[in-house]
């Protein structure tokens, strides 16, 4: 089913990155899961289209996105470069393994 | 702070690593198996039709209903008459007795029809569901099994069906292309258009807010 093929993709990656985020900055997780939710409904769908669609290459696709997170990450957190870099590292390399993974297992 | 980057990256290197698995399929992609199904075998109630492929099954008997099998598996039917097949304990021989049986045996009855496990891969977000292959039993001379695919039926994720119908017997006919649901339309376009939005009126909210 699409359902499954998408949406719980998506919201897997939305609670992962969200547990990240929230592990790095230990304070109002209501506001954070909301952060997650927004950022990843901005670049996963986006990511998605262009990987299947037009530019068939995960890793380089998954590189995108982190540096695309990391500046979001930056304004809307007002975080330091640094902090954003390791929390966009961490959630993209995270929610990308466990997506390969669920891949593999269904 | 070093020490800190050091293990991050070691972490991101370990999990970029691929997993190996044999059957695996690409990320973005999804597997499609064939089901098969006799659809005159009442026409043949005399006879007992066995399933046997490598590396599986070794011996199923078949029924009018669907089947399928492992997807990297290939194939064979065989028809037994059901007298013989009631005389032969096939329950008791071990895997290779079976398969000896089925090739040389001449009260076995062999087809030329190999039949493969997986139709093949899709992008996730194609509503190809299924693909189901209607085969007909023509005859049975002999040690001559003559079967032939006849239609093939594609199933989608919104329960719609559509059926081809085999031209040439080494060739599956494609599945018409499909239209792009309504829930792709959402899940590329309406989502990241309301999330950057959002993202750019916090923004802009958060910028006002400072000057």
């Amino acid at each position: 089913m699409l359902i499954q093929s998408l949406i719980i993709p998506w919201i897997l990656t939305i609670f992962i990155e969200f547990i990240i985020i929230w592990s790095f900055i230990r304070e109002n997780p209501e506001k954070l899961f909301f952060y997650s939710l927004i950022i990843n409904s901005f670049t996963l769908p986006l990511a998605t289209l262009t990987y299947i669609y037009f530019f068939h290459n995960f890793l380089l696709m998954e590189i995108a996105v982190f540096l695309v997170e990391i500046f979001i990450l930056k304004i809307i957190l007002e975080l330091s470069y640094e902090k954003a870099v390791l929390i966009s590292l961490m959630a993209n390399v995270i929610s990308a393994r466990v997506g390969v993974l669920i891949y593999s297992l269904f | 702070m070093t020490k800190k980057y050091l293990i991050v990256f070691l972490i991101a290197a370990l999990l970029f690593i691929p997993t190996a698995f044999a059957d695996v399929i690409q990320p973005g992609e999804k597997a499609i198996n064939f089901d098969y199904q006799l659809t005159n075998i009442k026409d043949y109630p005399d006879y007992v039709f066995i399933l046997h492929g490598m590396p599986s099954p070794t011996m199923e008997i078949l029924s009018s209903s669907e089947f399928s099998f492992y997807k990297f598996s290939t194939c064979s039917i065989y028809a037994i008459k059901k007298t013989d097949f009631n005389k032969i304990n096939m329950s008791k021989m071990n895997d290779t007795e079976v398969e000896t049986f089925l090739m040389n045996d001449s009260l076995v009855a062999r087809s030329n029809l190999e039949l493969e496990g997986q139709y093949g891969s899709v992008t996730i977000d194609n509503p190809l569901e299924g693909a189901l292959v209607l085969l007909r039993i023509n005859s049975i001379q002999g040690n001559n099994l003559e079967i032939q695919k006849t239609k093939i039926v594609y199933g989608y994720s919104d329960g719609k069906k559509t059926e081809k119908t085999f031209q040439s017997q080494n060739q599956t006919p494609e599945p018409p292309n499909s239209q792009n649901s309504l829930t792709n339309y959402i899940y590329y376009l309406v989502v990241p258009i309301i999330a950057a939005i959002i993202l750019i009126y916090i923004i802009a909210k958060r910028k006002s807010n400072k000057q």
